[in-house]
């Protein structure tokens, strides 16, 4: 029966209760409240509750020993007198632009590459996937190891083409780079599927055209594929840096925030405050900050999204 | 290990990341007396009913990884609760970290017995995260043998005790005896001023290894920059009428700073590779990339139970070199105990701790377990107790040491000639935290400018968490 | 009727074995690729990747042997490749000390528990808002889908606080695997994934049931559930991947070194372990996901695929 209407909201329930009592169509109201109950507990205790605590917090006074307490814009005041906020600030920024650098080029030409193999095409998949399985505790202590400056991997390797030793994690200069080729040999093969993906959806209709004009090599990358990968491109884009906004792991593990500071980010600013000063209204201010940072790249992504759908 | 026995004072601490690891050291102590070997348990407090069944939960049971001293934990657990069939401890790895302990306590997720660093009791009472144990403690046979630092630290304005010490510290400089022979220096006679220190550093930096490391992570590097101020007389903090100023940028300060960069970079007597804890320095001690180290002496049975590989004989301990200050840092661990647990479980939660680190026979009973596993016995060990009740420890240590005694004595002999220090009172981590930036600058950063580190630090400690606290 | 058909048509998996196939033209033509340039370029190409692999294997590798290694000799500088003395039983004693088998018993039980209470939560929650036209059902939808946009990281503070002392229930969650389990299943892509899903389900195969007198739990279960096997498969496969490699959340909330699974164990342990232990520690611990994701790899790969961004 019905045949097509699949797509359209009138469910097989909403057609038996149409001929029903009130009573059944409150039935039915329970019924889906029932199956939606759960979740709507859930998502109100530790999602929907929590942002909105979140903004309150953000002006009390908060360690968990004494009862909160308005304070009105303190926690703010403090923050922003912290010369500590601006450099996470800064780190953090640092981290998405290099994040965005390793992190955005490496996956493509890496999907660009294997998209030509016709041979290993599942190795070459298989290897450059495996680090995003690891537990990032792993990834996280086994570059430490790596980048040790004496007896590390990272420095062994750079010896076999003649560079000398690197000081890595060991200086304000490379520690974020250090942490962002960590980051990027971490997570890049997820992305670089997901290019991989994209790239075979390209109709070669497209490259045999453009190859009969006479298009080089080059020339159809540049024309055909990258206008074809514009939309994907974009969603990894914005959904990256929301990504790279939130680091912690790799600094609180590897340098926690040093040499100096250097790697210190927002998040793990964040933690300090709640956690090791047990000041956790002015960690809910800054979280609040980042918060309204990430919501406006979420609608920066919302917009393009919808744009591009069109 | 940690508990009781060969490190009597609460040494797991020290197997932790903790700067409070420091705390343990120089074992001689004092006591006042009684008799008895048989330590009377502590009578639980006001009248309960004796044999209820009661669970306690305590922490700073040795870790996983030191599966034989968890084992002589387990015994003394076991003796404990033989002799009081209605108590049953649960006892947990957990232990303290400076990095999740606040929020732990203010979390109430903490043991009804827990260990902390010197640096936490005065702000835990002073918010009343910890419970009032006065009655409990008072009525322990020992209770006046302890020494008056060892109660000072968590007794509150009005005399009340919130806790006890369970061991004391002070820093040192750890050496290794081979290295110093293979290039020509005397074992026996150690540096004991910052510019001998230096020179040794330069000698012993040959072979692949370093002469010196020092810790600059987990608040570590403000730890040891306090005990270098110390050494050269210099102060972190001032307080007048009540209002805290952070002075640790002075003249002193950065005096140490450029120590710290001469060794590093005029020198090349450290290693490239930093942001260590203390951990980490004695992993590089004890796998013999590294010669000197600033360590309290629990360093010596840490490196025994982590590294199977690790000849422990190799290891001296002298002073921390002095450059005209005359005094090292010293510090320590307390048991408190939490506020929310009811009287019918704090009462045995309190005694269970006396029992494991200090009751005699499970004392003599532990530290012969732990001889037979190969434990280290008799390094030195600040004492906490006076009189009799120390000399009987003393005696009991005495009988089964096993540890390389001479080694110490530079450490031992030097460190009466040496003022002790207590660490800064106030936010002490914190105060940790801010110097380990800067420290850790100094020994990544060629060009850094110490005073300008220093500078920024103590601004963002005074700004940030001393005149909040000013008001 | 045929119950895997709409489940395949909708949920395509990509060639597993690419090696070879796949005549259709990419940047480059089968043409140009024979032309004697083209080979040689190709060569290249390949020669190159394969290089390139050995940023990812030979760190695994190193690893391996690191694991292998004596206390003394991981730290050597410069650094051995294959170990002096093969020390197997750094595995063993690795296992043993860091008390492993705790550690990997309770992964497992956080994974599954994540694993099932986020499959009933947004299966039942799709279900509804799929099927049943719940009252607001587009606004709880948009509620739902709000929470995408802003991760749980940016207002940490106050759920931590909420574990702490949930409200309403006014219990305390830390320190209980409840901790970790209930946040897990506020997943909003879970239900968005499944929704999706349901709302391809054809309309005739619940009608059926429902003219049989089937209630709608029965449909639930023995129709909707069934036909959704595929995407329930990646669910659940990413749910526990992800459960596998959580690390700062169970750090926040399980602070009992009985409970903590072995991403935190390690971390609080590395503190006062030998490297080499350590080494060991870590490839034993990337076995399970490394294993789950060579069984896996096609649903895996389908599922990234089809999401677009889970990782």
């Amino acid at each position: 029966m019905s045949e097509g209407v699949a797509t359209g909201p009138i469910t097989e329930l909403t057609r038996q209760s149409r001929s029903g009592s009130a009573r059944a169509l409150a039935g039915r109201h329970l019924t889906a409240l029932a199956f939606l109950l759960p979740a709507l507990l859930l998502f109100a205790l530790f999602s929907w509750y929590p942002i909105v605590q979140g903004l309150i917090l953000s002006f009390q006074r908060v360690d968990l020993v004494r009862p909160a307490e308005w304070i009105g814009l303190s926690n703010f005041r403090l923050i922003f007198n912290d010369p500590l906020f601006y450099q996470a600030w800064r780190n953090t920024g640092q981290f998405a632009l290099y994040g965005l650098l390793f992190g955005y080029l490496v996956p493509f030409i890496l999907a660009v590459a294997i998209n030509e193999a016709r041979h290993l095409q599942s190795y070459f998949r298989l290897a450059f996937y495996l680090p995003v399985v690891l537990p990032p505790i792993v990834s996280v202590f086994l570059w430490q190891w790596i980048y040790d400056p004496g007896s590390g991997l990272a420095n062994t390797a750079l010896g076999w083409v003649g560079i000398g030793p690197q000081p890595w994690l060991q200086s304000p200069d490379t520690a974020m780079l250090s942490l962002v080729i960590l980051a990027t040999w971490s997570n890049a093969g997820a992305t670089m599927l997901i290019y991989l993906a994209a790239l075979q959806g390209i109709p070669s209709s497209l490259y045999d055209a453009a190859e009969v004009d006479g298009a080089s090599l080059w020339r159809r990358l540049l024309d055909i594929t990258l206008p074809q990968m514009r939309f994907v491109m974009l969603i990894t884009l914005i959904l990256q840096i929301i990504g790279t906004m939130q680091v912690f792991t790799e600094p609180f593990v590897l340098t926690d925030g040093g040499p100096a500071n250097a790697t210190l980010t927002v998040m793990l600013l964040l933690y300090r405050y709640a956690f090791q000063y047990g000041n956790y209204g002015a960690a809910s201010a800054i979280g609040l900050i980042l918060f309204a940072a990430l919501v406006v790249l979420s609608l920066i992504y919302l917009w393009l999204t919808r744009r591009f759908a069109q | 290990m940690r508990d009781d026995r060969s490190y009597p004072f609460g040494n797991r601490l020290s197997a932790s990341r903790t700067p409070l690891s420091r705390r343990k050291v120089l074992g001689y102590g004092a006591g006042l007396g009684m008799a008895a070997a048989i330590a009377p348990s502590l009578r639980p407090g006001p009248a309960r009913a004796q044999d209820a069944p009661v669970t306690i939960t305590v922490n700073n049971a040795p870790p996983e990884n030191q599966p034989e001293a968890g084992a002589v934990f387990e015994q003394t657990i076991a003796r404990y609760e033989e002799a009081h069939p209605n108590v049953t401890v649960e006892a947990s790895q957990d232990t303290w970290d400076p990095q999740t302990f606040p929020a732990r306590l203010a979390a109430g997720t903490l043991s009804d017995a827990f260990i902390a660093a010197y640096t936490e009791p005065q702000g835990i009472i002073s918010r009343g995260q910890a419970a009032n144990v006065t009655s409990y403690l008072e009525q322990w046979p020992y209770f006046s043998s302890f020494t008056p630092e060892a109660l000072a630290i968590v007794r509150d304005a009005a005399g009340q005790l919130y806790g006890f010490t369970g061991g004391g510290y002070l820093l040192g400089l750890m050496y290794n005896r081979a290295h110093f022979e293979e290039v020509g220096l005397n074992p026996d006679q150690p540096p004991t001023t910052w510019d001998e220190l230096r020179t040794a550093a330069q000698t012993l930096t040959t072979n692949g290894r370093f002469g010196f490391v020092e810790t600059s992570s987990n608040n570590q590097g403000g730890w040891h920059f306090t005990a270098w101020m110390y050494s050269a007389g210099g102060e972190l903090i001032s307080e007048e009428g009540g209002r805290y100023t952070a002075i640790f940028n002075n003249d002193t300060g950065v005096q140490v700073l450029q120590y710290l960069k001469d060794l590093r970079y005029t020198d090349g007597t450290m290693p490239e590779r930093q942001l260590l804890d203390q951990n980490d320095t004695r992993q590089l001690m004890a796998t013999g990339q590294v010669s000197m180290s600033i360590q309290a002496a629990d360093a010596l049975p840490y490196v025994r139970e982590t590294f199977a590989d690790a000849d422990i004989t190799q290891f001296g301990l002298g002073i921390l070199p002095q450059n005209g200050g005359n005094a090292t840092l010293t510090g320590g661990s307390v048991w408190m105990f939490n506020p929310n647990s009811p009287p019918e479980v704090l009462a045995p939660a309190v005694d269970f701790s006396l029992f494991r680190e200090f009751d005699l026979q499970n004392l003599e009973a532990s530290l012969q377990a732990d001889q037979e596993r190969g434990a280290l016995i008799g390094w030195p060990q600040l004492p906490i107790f006076t009189g009799d009740f120390q000399a009987q420890r003393q005696e009991i240590f005495a009988r089964y040491a096993n540890a390389p005694i001479e080694n110490y004595r530079p450490f031992v002999d030097g460190a009466a000639g040496l003022a002790l220090r207590a660490e800064p009172p106030i936010e002490t981590q914190q105060l940790y935290a801010a110097i380990d930036a800067a420290v850790q600058a100094i020994l990544t950063d060629e060009s850094a400018d110490p005073r300008a580190l220093l500078d920024q630090a103590a601004q963002q400690f005074q700004t940030q968490v001393l005149d909040p606290i000013n008001g | 009727m045929n119950l895997a058909a709409p489940s395949t048509r909708r949920f395509r998996l990509p060639r597993g074995g690419g090696d070879g196939q796949s005549p259709e033209r990419t940047l480059t033509s089968p043409l140009s690729r024979h032309q004697p340039g083209g080979r040689v370029s190709y060569a290249i190409l390949l020669a190159v990747l394969l290089f390139a692999t050995l940023a990812t294997v030979v760190p695994l590798l190193w690893m391996v042997l690191g694991g292998l290694k004596t206390s003394t000799e991981i730290f050597r500088s410069p650094p051995t490749f294959l170990p002096e003395q093969w020390r197997w039983n750094n595995f063993q004693d690795s296992w043993d000390s860091l008390r492993y088998s705790l550690y990997f018993r309770n992964t497992v039980a956080l994974a599954v528990g994540s694993w099932l209470i986020q499959i009933v939560v947004a299966a039942t929650a799709a279900y509804s808002l799929s099927r049943l036209q719940p009252l607001f059902g587009r606004v709880i939808l948009i509620m739902f889908i709000g929470t995408l946009m802003v991760p749980a990281d940016a207002y940490l503070i106050p759920r931590y606080l909420t574990v702490l002392e949930v409200p309403v229930f006014g219990i305390s969650l830390a320190d209980t695997w409840w901790a970790v389990w209930l946040p897990a299943a506020v997943s909003a892509f879970n239900i968005f994934l499944l929704k999706s899903f349901f709302d391809q389900i054809p309309q005739d195969l619940t009608d059926a049931a429902i003219l049989d007198g089937a209630n709608a739990w029965q449909v639930f279960i023995q129709i909707i559930l069934p036909l959704s096997r595929p995407v329930i498969a990646v669910v659940s496969i990413f749910a526990f991947i992800n459960s596998w490699k959580d690390f700062f959340w169970p750090l926040l909330v399980l602070t009992d070194p009985d409970l903590q699974p072995i991403s935190v164990a390690l971390y609080r342990l590395s503190e006062s372990e030998s490297l080499n232990l350590i080494i060991a520690a870590l490839a034993i611990a990337s076995l399970p996901p490394l294993i789950a994701f060579l069984i896996f790899q096609r649903q895996i790969i389908a599922g990234i695929t089809f999401s677009g961004l889970k990782g």
